[in-house]
C-alpha cells in the first residue's frame, strides 16, 4: 500500500487536492451566491440546491475547458513549434510527428511496446494520436456543458429581468459566453508561455519541468 | 502497471462522469 502511495504520489496529491478545491468552490459559491440573493431581496439556497444548479455547473466548466485547451494546444503545437533555450520544446530541427523509426512504430516496436504500437495501420495511427484526441474531446465536451449551462444561468437572469430568454445558439454568439470563455483563454496562454520561456534562463532543481541547474541556457529540449 | 492503469481509469472515467453531470444539469435547467 505505502509502495502503490509512493509510485502514485503525484496523481493522488492533485486528485485530492481538485477535490478539496471543488467541495471548496461549491461552499463558496454557495455563500456567494446567497449574498447575491439577498442583497436583491429573493430567497436563498441550499448546498445541494447550489451544486445541482446552473450557476456551479457553468462555473466549473468554463474552468475546465480552458485547462483542456490549454494542454491539448501545448500537446499539438510542441509537435511542430519550437523555442530554442527551453526544456519545454523539442530540440531544434525534430519538429514534426518524427519517423517511425524514432517514435519506436510498427516494424520499429520494442519488445516492451504496447500492443497498439505494434499493430500498425488505423490503429497505431489512431493510438499515436490519442492523448490528443481525448484531451480534445474532454475539451469539447467542456465547452459544450459550459454552453448548456451557461445559456441556462443567462436565461434565468434574463427571466428574472422580465427579458426573453435566448435560443442556445444565440448564446454561442453572446457577450456572455464570449466573455467567460476569453477570461479564462488569456490566463491560460499566458502561464504557458511563461513556461515556455522562464525555463530558460531560470531553474527549478529536481523538476522535470526544468533543466538541470548547470545545464547552459541555450540548450534546448534535452540536449545538454 | 495493473495498479497504475487503477489511476489512469479514475481520472479518465472522473472526468466524463463530471462533465456528463454538468451537462445534465445545464439541460434540467434551460
Amino acid at each position: 500500500m505505502r509502495r502503490y502511495l509512493r509510485e502514485n504520489s503525484l496523481s493522488i496529491v492533485f486528485g485530492t487536492m481538485f477535490l478539496a478545491a471543488l467541495v471548496g468552490q461549491a461552499f463558496a459559491g454557495q455563500a456567494e451566491y446567497n449574498n447575491q440573493q439577498q442583497t436583491l431581496g429573493l430567497d436563498t439556497i441550499s448546498w445541494f440546491e447550489y451544486v445541482t444548479s446552473a450557476d456551479y455547473a457553468v462555473d466549473i466548466t468554463e474552468n475546465w475547458q480552458s485547462e483542456y485547451l490549454q494542454f491539448l494546444l501545448y500537446i499539438l503545437l510542441t509537435i511542430w513549434l519550437v523555442q530554442r533555450g527551453s526544456p519545454e520544446s523539442k530540440v531544434l530541427g525534430s519538429e514534426g510527428r518524427e519517423t517511425d523509426e524514432a517514435q519506436r512504430v510498427g516494424g520499429y516496436a520494442t519488445t516492451d511496446s504496447s500492443r497498439w504500437a505494434k499493430a500498425g495501420g488505423l490503429v497505431t495511427s489512431l493510438y499515436s494520436r490519442s492523448l490528443g484526441l481525448v484531451m480534445g474531446l474532454i475539451f469539447v465536451g467542456s465547452w459544450l456543458a459550459q454552453s448548456i449551462a451557461g445559456w441556462a444561468t443567462y436565461n434565468e437572469q434574463r427571466i428574472g429581468q422580465l427579458q426573453d430568454p435566448l435560443s442556445w445558439p444565440t448564446y454561442l454568439v453572446s457577450a456572455d459566453f464570449w466573455s467567460r470563455s476569453l477570461q479564462n483563454w488569456q490566463s491560460e496562454f499566458l502561464a504557458i508561455g511563461s513556461m515556455v520561456v522562464l525555463s530558460i534562463y531560470l531553474r527549478e532543481r529536481g523538476s522535470p519541468e526544468s533543466k538541470p541547474v548547470g545545464v547552459a541556457d541555450n540548450a534546448t529540449g534535452t540536449e545538454d | 502497471m495493473i495498479r497504475v492503469r487503477i489511476v489512469f481509469s479514475v481520472y479518465l472515467v472522473g472526468v466524463i462522469v463530471g462533465l456528463t453531470y454538468f451537462i445534465a444539469v445545464g439541460l434540467i435547467h434551460r
